[in-house]
């Protein structure tokens, strides 16, 4: 039995969270045994941290074949927080029954539960949007089209390169080009969030495998990285592909997830892979860290302002 | 005033104007590279849609973008710099047959932009 730290989020407690996700990981793959996750005590579940707890969650039945690998038959002891899960679709994510009714009035947040699936998948972008802002939607045509371009980008990146090094025949190959993905609006400060996460090579490793080592050296040197660590290939991953810089490799299709960002006043843009976290606003200022545990494949999340 | 006008027959060709709306002939929701990455990818764009039109050489196409929810890198790229690698005759006189045509001008450019990168890399590369 597993007990579920009281906080799991991808900012204050992102150690923590990823230290939490990892050993459930090595736990099951590792040392064969069974998990049985304990969330009594849990207080808060971030959005962003529930993607990945359920993506690892389900990825780890379906790897070993067994949905009793890992369980929860727990539930939190404080009811906002049961609740909270319940209607951000967490529960039905990992096969829970619900144990409450719904809000008595609307729900400040309208979600967009975790959903998965295994190609670019544009019609599903499409029902995020409508259930974030409504099917009559009163969005600004440009963002709209902006977030289709950068979510289908998303789900291309991870359906293209984000499993390469998976056998077709291997019992991961359920994983292969899979995405999680989930996403809220809080009404009442009208930020927006996406959430896309998978469980693949990570972009350092996918980089680091693809490009010549001349390639990475002119690369880490144009954006000032200190080396090959992953912070600075997923700095260099976001920040390569501007026009101008004459570089062989331009990364389309991250320039795609960034430019939503970028465009929306207020937006902010991140990406988490290995050790990397690196966050990049709408005006261009970076913030990166070297985390102490890594992330497993990589997340990627736009925060939104739609005021 | 009397106009005496000679035409020379043998440089003359029917030409068919086509029009294809990605969003009535193909989808509204364009998305992803290969035929195996998604349902509506850029490959199966070019090769069910946009080649069988441009292969006959008497055909001229325009390509309305509008309608979709948008589209990606990878959907553009590999529909119309994709042409150019998997047909590489698609390349003779594509600029006089090929209209693009849509609201955000961006995206019209960002095309044009696929197809001159990869006319300078060279055609089937």
């Amino acid at each position: 039995v597993i007990a579920t730290p009281p906080v799991l989020n991808l900012d204050s407690e992102i150690d923590t969270t990823l230290s939490f996700l990892n050993n459930i990981t090595e736990v099951v793959s590792e040392k064969g045994m069974r998990v049985r996750l304990d969330l009594t005590d849990l207080e808060v579940l971030t959005n962003d941290a529930a993607l990945c707890l359920a993506s690892s969650f389900v990825a780890l039945q379906q790897a070993t074949g067994n949905r009793k690998t890992v369980t929860t038959e727990s539930y939190p002891n404080l009811r906002r927080v049961e609740l909270h899960l319940q209607q951000c679709g967490f529960f039905e994510t990992l096969g829970l029954r619900s144990r409450l009714p719904g809000p008595a009035k609307p729900d400040q947040y309208l979600w967009f539960p975790p959903q998965s699936g295994k190609s670019t998948d544009g019609a599903t972008v499409d029902l995020l949007q409508k259930r974030l802002f409504g099917f009559d939607t009163q969005l600004d045509s440009v963002l709209s089209t902006n977030i289709y371009r950068a979510v289908t980008e998303a789900m291309a990146n991870v359906v293209e390169h984000a499993y390469a090094t998976i056998q077709a025949n291997s019992i991961l190959s359920w994983l292969n080009g899979r995405w999680w993905m989930s996403g809220y609006l809080d009404s009442e400060s009208g930020i927006a969030r996406i959430f896309l996460r998978d469980l693949g090579v990570g972009v350092p490793k996918s980089l680091s495998a693809k490009l010549p080592s001349d390639t990475l050296n002119r690369i880490i040197t144009w954006t000032q990285g200190d080396g090959y660590r992953d912070v600075d290939l997923l700095r260099a991953a976001m920040i390569v592909g501007k026009s101008g810089t004459r570089l062989p490799f331009r990364g389309k299709g991250m320039q795609d997830m960034l430019r939503l960002a970028k465009r929306q006043p207020g937006g902010r843009f991140r990406v988490i892979s290995g050790y990397g976290n690196v966050e990049i606003d709408d005006e261009g200022v970076e913030t990166s860290t070297t985390l102490k545990h890594p992330m497993v494949g990589t997340f990627v999340e736009w925060s939104l302002p739609l005021n | 005033m009397v106009f005496t006008v000679e035409l020379d027959w043998s440089r003359l060709m029917v030409v068919n104007k086509i029009v294809v709306s990605i969003a009535n002939d193909f989808s509204r929701y364009p998305a992803g590279r290969a035929r195996s990455h998604g349902p509506n990818s850029g490959e199966r764009f070019r090769e069910d849609i946009l080649w069988p039109k441009l292969s006959n050489p008497i055909n001229s196409v325009l390509i309305q973008l509008d309608g979709t929810r948008g589209y990606n890198s990878s959907f553009l790229e590999e529909a119309f710099a994709g042409l150019l690698r998997a047909h590489p005759s698609a390349s003779e006189g594509l600029e006089q047959r090929l209209t693009i045509e849509g609201k955000d001008s961006s995206v019209v450019e960002e095309i044009w932009g696929y197809i001159r990168e990869q006319k300078a890399r060279g055609t089937g590369s």
